[in-house]
Order: C-alpha cells, then structure tokens, then sequence
C-alpha cells in the first residue's frame, strides 16, 4: 500500500472516533452527513465499551447504540433489537435511507425526515408519522431532486 | 469562448500546436467552412490523430509533428516513479472503509 493510502486509513480512523465522540450530541442528519466515517455494524463486536450513541452502519441504514453489549450475545441486527440499536433518519433528501417500518415512537419519521420509498422516489414526512406513503399518503410529500 | 476545428492546425514558433478556428476569419470575413482548401490557404494542415498508447507503469503526454505537409499527433512515454503511482477512487474508498472499519 502506498504511503499516501496508509495515511488516508490513518485520517478516516481518528475521524471515525471523532464522530463516535461528537455522534451522542448530534441528529441523524447531522450524523449520515458523515456516514462515511460511520463503521459497519458487526455481529462480533463487544460493544460493551463503545459509547452510548455511537453510530454504526447495517444494511445502509445507520444506528446509534442505546446499551452497551456485547453483539456475540445477540443473534440478531440491529434491525430486530430496537432496545439496543435506535435508526436515524435525515431531512437532507439526497442523502435519504430507504423506508424502514418505525417499531416504536422513538424510531418515527419526524416531520421533514426523508425516505426512498418502493417506487424509487424519496418523500420528506409532512408531519411526524410512523405510516408509509401506501398506508397514509398525506402523511408524505414527495421531494423532486 | 472560442471554438477550433481539431481536423486542422499549425505548429506555432513555440512548438505548440495551434487548431485552426471556427470561424476562420481571412480579409475580416468569416468563414464557416469545413472546406479544407479554405484552411490549407491559411496555412493550417490536416492533423492525423494517433490512439493514445497504455502500459503499466506509464504515462504519455501528446505532442505534435509536422511531416510531409500533415501534422501528426505523437506520445511521449514517461516511466511513473513510485511517488507518481496512481491512486483509485476504489482504493481511496477502501482505505477510508479500512480506518473507519478499524477503530476499537
């Protein structure tokens, strides 16, 4: 590897951490703003000792941690344990993640939170909503990029 | 902005190229031609293009010559020394993924 890309690994890294410090005081747009220092979601990771709302990213979507724990104790993603992984969403619309049915109150779109839906077309809630564009379509305006 | 015609050119006292205008201007009228009489009489010469050659481990910059009233479009070969190596945008991303991917 060339020199220039070992310090490239190197700046991501201390970036990385630098999210994960700043990420418990910052909104999910503010958050997938900086995705791509976000590390991937791993099912073998202790995150016993990683922080309280640090980011993590699974199947294109970003987390923060709610608990710390150790994932090897846990068979599932972060998509069927909502008590230790919370998603975040974005208003920025070119940065929007596809839907994801909201579990519980915490994980709702709030009002001007984006999302691809199924037609490939992004919507920004016109309130905060917990309902699809198909279940409730004033519930979603769509967002012409 | 200025537009040229690549089919034709002059090599200038500083041996650069130069292509012949669109529109060619001769006694302050313009001439939009494609005619190559019209470009010959102002003293620009068909250019003959030439494939850009790749090998690894090199370079090439263009340059052109005349010969026998064309003028041909021609590759210098420069050796890439480590510092100049090229990096991808696949590299770069998989140096980022490998730092974000690495911290405890």
């Amino acid at each position: 590897m060339t020199d220039v890309l070992v310090k490239i690994e190197k700046m991501a890294a201390l970036s990385a951490k630098d999210l994960r410090m700043r990420s418990p005081e910052m909104d999910g747009t503010q958050i997938i703003a900086e995705e791509v220092f976000v590390p991937d979601w791993s099912g073998e990771k202790d995150y016993s000792k990683v922080t309280v709302g640090a980011p993590v990213k699974f199947e294109g979507q970003i987390f923060v941690l709610l608990q710390s724990h150790n994932a090897k104790n846990y068979p599932n993603s972060p998509f069927e344990l909502p008590a230790l992984w919370r998603i975040k969403h974005t208003t920025d619309s070119k940065k929007a993640k596809p839907w994801v049915k909201p579990v519980s109150t915490s994980d709702i779109y709030l009002k001007g939170e984006c999302m691809l839906w199924s037609d490939g077309k992004i919507y920004s809630a016109e309130r905060s909503t917990n309902f699809s564009p198909e279940e409730y379509a004033p519930d979603w305006k769509e967002i012409v990029l | 902005m200025k537009n040229f015609n690549r089919d034709y050119g002059k090599i200038g006292e500083n041996g650069k190229i130069e292509f012949a205008p669109v529109p060619l201007v001769i006694g302050g009228e313009n001439f939009w031609t494609n005619i190559p009489e019209k470009y010959l009489e102002q003293g620009y010469l068909p250019v003959v293009k030439t494939e850009k050659p790749e090998k690894e481990g090199f370079y090439y910059t263009e340059f052109f010559e005349k010969e026998n009233e064309k003028i041909f479009a021609r590759w210098e070969e420069h050796e890439l020394s480590p510092e100049e190596e090229v990096v991808t945008k696949e590299q770069i991303s998989e140096a980022i993924a490998k730092g974000v991917n690495g911290i405890d």
